[in-house]
């Protein structure tokens, strides 16, 4: 009996689901697009995505990611919309929020659809039933049910957790409760079932600032440049103002954050029986870099270390170990060589107030259209003992000069002995 | 007076010294000839040579032979000789010495050649050979992050030790042939002793650079000193391998020493200013008792970091000024 019961309870949860998401998809049909971006040599489509008509003037939200190409290359690229009915036209951008990943763009067409979706008061309680819409693989507008799972912790990025299968295409998609108001935007996948999306207060925070006044080609770029600089002026000052403790690593102390900032992973050789050294290491890293387009990512940091001792080795030995393991450092984000220039370095001997004597290697490298934005590598080691050592390592990307000098004298600074 | 001839080799080197005391001579492969040669393409009785017993000039008469005699690679059946010709009789080739004229002064005994005899003690040269053995396995050891065992090394450093044998060997086998002497103790010594020197540089550059920042000017400074001590070693190994003028020996080692530099240097240039995800430093630490240099402090460090943003900046809005340029 108790079994019938439960299987009566699924059915009918099961039949509800079904029900919302019929609704909602011919409910609403007429306020979803497919995105294409249009490569003008070939006249073909480059890249698609999805949107969402949010007023009655034809304005649509999707993801920046989805136009980056027209962004970065307005004279190469066109923007295109299709419709539920099959119509298909043209779309002007009307501004961008690449940090969140969001853009507006607006249908040039004189019969625009009436139909939109508004946009919810709040985000609903952890656990409940929401739709993801879009168009994957160009296969049709299709909807995938899911569970809203929070917003996700770690992140400096907002992102919100939702449990369902996101694929590509769907970008740019709007997912809404059962009432069909929006509380996010597709914007990626970790795979099986777990989705994000950029949360409602972006997407109410990008409209509400704009009168839908597009802005002009030549200014794209002004305006990421701005934005970056913006945002990392915020992080800095988080991660300045977030709690950080000293931890223990091997013979010395580092530096940890105590909230979720970052997310941190350890590793260490001590179950190789024959390795002839200790190596224990910590890593920690943001989750989500910001994409500018498709070879540039950037807004990220790395920050590792790592404890290395040997009592085999003798301090000669030792010390050739020691070089070897921190050459070859390479930048934590992608970047091509039209987007910064290449790194150039200082190094120095170092001693901080803990008597911490380190080789100290800074280089930097400048994004060519961003001024002022830098990515900075840092990478030192300690020299005070005879065979054992402590490499310390970060990568910061999309910085400004203040932000990079400020974190790396907090870091160098904080290194201790235990 | 007398005739003389030297008979040459295909490269005109001389393989004999022939002299007679005669105003008249035969050659050919008979055997009642003055002077014999055993070549199947001449004659029985060949070429007469003659020298006036007045005004002691040379001539020749070919005995009407099947193949003929080419004087400097003309057929001629007789006529008169100068110093220096080149008599071709069949495939042997013969020059007329001018015993009128002076030989050339005598090379000064080189006093480098005294004091480099101990290069040539095999004690020496087997010494050297062992030290470097031990360096290389030393150095191999100081490299290694595994479990080092000394036995499993030995075949490894023995057979670079043999690839490297090949320089002092070709060398040896040059000054057997051109010199009747290999002095192949002396070349190896040499080698050996270039080694020792190129490693004392290495660890002195990783000493300078580690305390001095690796200053930018360094590695030409290397270069130059490096490039030195490879002059001196083809210079010495030319020196026991061949007889010939200071002069040339200068000019032949530099030769060989821009020979080996410039594409070693090309290369490493080549793609220096591509663009590169990694940025190139110099990663080099010592253990605490090579460490001379003062340690700077934070501050002072990150302060002068401040150059790199502005230097960046400015490479950046020349680079883009240039650009301008190009599309005007």
């Amino acid at each position: 009996m108790r079994y019938l019961f439960f299987a009566l309870a699924l059915y009918s949860v099961m039949g509800f689901a079904q029900q919302t998401a019929q609704n909602l998809f011919s409910h609403y049909q007429s306020a979803l697009y497919q995105i294409r971006i249009i490569e003008l040599g070939s006249g073909n489509k480059s890249s698609i995505g999805s949107g969402f008509q949010i007023n009655d003037s034809g304005v649509l939200v999707t993801n920046y990611h989805v136009v980056s190409e027209y962004v970065y290359f307005p004279e190469k690229y066109r923007i295109e919309y299709l419709a539920a009915d099959g119509t298909v036209g043209e779309l002007s951008l009307v501004n961008i929020d690449v940090v969140n990943d969001l853009a507006l763009v607006q249908v040039q067409s004189d019969n625009k659809s009436t139909d939109f979706f508004s946009l919810s008061a709040q985000l609903p309680e952890q656990g409940s039933s929401i739709y993801s819409l879009g168009n994957p693989h160009d296969l049709g507008m299709i909807v995938v049910p899911g569970t809203f799972n929070g917003i996700k912790k770690n992140s400096f990025y907002q992102r919100i957790h939702f449990t369902g299968s996101i694929n590509p295409g769907m970008s740019g998609g709007p997912v809404v409760n059962p009432e069909g108001e929006v509380v996010g935007v597709n914007v990626a996948t970790a795979g099986n079932q777990i989705g994000f999306l950029v949360p409602l207060t972006k997407i109410r925070a990008l409209i509400s600032m704009n009168d839908f006044t597009p802005i002009s080609a030549n200014e794209y770029k002004r305006v990421i440049a701005t934005q970056l600089m913006d945002n990392q002026q915020r992080l800095f000052e988080r991660l300045e103002h977030e709690e950080w403790k000293l931890n223990e690593l091997g013979g010395a102390k580092i530096p940890t954050l105590t909230g979720p900032l970052l997310s941190c992973w350890g590793d260490s050789n001590s179950a190789d029986q024959e390795a002839l050294y200790l190596s224990v290491e910590n890593r920690c890293s943001l989750d989500e870099e910001i994409f500018l387009h498709g070879g540039l990512r950037t807004g990220g940091i790395e920050i590792e270390f790592e404890w290395l001792e040997s009592d085999e080795f003798g301090a000669h030995r030792f010390y050739d170990f020691f070089s070897g393991s921190i050459s070859g450092a390479s930048a934590g984000n992608h970047a091509g060589k039209n987007d910064v220039s290449n790194y150039q370095c200082k190094q120095d001997i170092v001693a901080n107030n803990h008597d911490v004597k380190t080789k100290s290697i800074l280089c930097l490298r400048a994004y060519k259209e961003f001024p002022h934005l830098y990515d900075v590598l840092y990478i030192g080691a300690t020299l005070n003992h005879e065979s054992q050592g402590l490499i310390s390592h970060f990568t910061l990307a999309g910085v400004s000069q203040g932000s990079a000098m400020r974190f790396t004298k907090q870091f160098v600074g904080a290194i201790a002995w235990q | 007076m007398a005739i003389v001839l030297e008979l040459l080799s295909r490269k005109d080197q001389t393989l004999k010294y022939f002299k007679f005391n005669k105003s008249e001579i035969l050659v050919g492969r008979d055997h009642h000839c003055d002077l014999r040669l055993e070549d199947p393409y001449i004659s029985a009785e060949h070429v007469r040579i003659k020298q006036d017993s007045e005004d002691h000039t040379i001539s020749f008469e070919d005995c009407d032979t099947v193949n003929g005699t080419l004087v400097n690679k003309q057929l001629l059946p007789s006529g008169q000789l100068q110093g220096n010709d080149i008599l071709k009789l069949g495939r042997t080739r013969l020059k007329v010495v001018n015993t009128n004229q002076p030989v050339s002064a005598a090379l000064p005994l080189s006093q480098l050649e005294e004091s480099l005899n101990w290069l040539s003690h095999s004690g020496v040269a087997i010494l050297l050979t062992l030290a470097y053995l031990v360096l290389s396995m030393v150095l191999e050891f100081t490299n290694s992050v595994v479990a080092y065992n000394v036995f499993d090394m030995l075949p490894k450093e023995m057979g670079q030790m043999a690839l490297l044998s090949a320089w002092p060997i070709a060398f040896a086998i040059m000054g057997k042939v051109f010199n009747k002497e290999s002095r192949v103790v002396s070349q190896f010594s040499i080698l050996w002793l270039t080694l020792f020197i190129f490693y004392g540089l290495y660890l002195l550059e990783k000493l300078v650079s580690f305390n001095f920042n690796a200053p930018e000017g360094l590695i030409w400074v290397e270069l130059m000193v490096y490039a030195l001590v490879l002059f001196a070693c083809i210079w010495l190994s030319l020196f026991f391998a061949f007889h010939q003028t200071n002069k040339r020996r200068n000019l032949v080692s530099s030769m060989m020493t821009l020979v080996i530099v410039v594409p070693i240097v090309s290369l490493s240039m080549l793609g220096s200013n591509d663009f590169s995800a990694k940025p190139a430093y110099n990663s080099i630490m010592l253990p605490p008792i090579y460490q001379f240099r003062p340690a700077s402090d934070v501050n002072t460090f990150v302060e002068n970091s401040a150059s790199l943003f502005t230097e960046l900046d400015e490479h950046l809005a020349s680079e883009s000024s240039a650009q301008k340029n190009a599309d005007d």
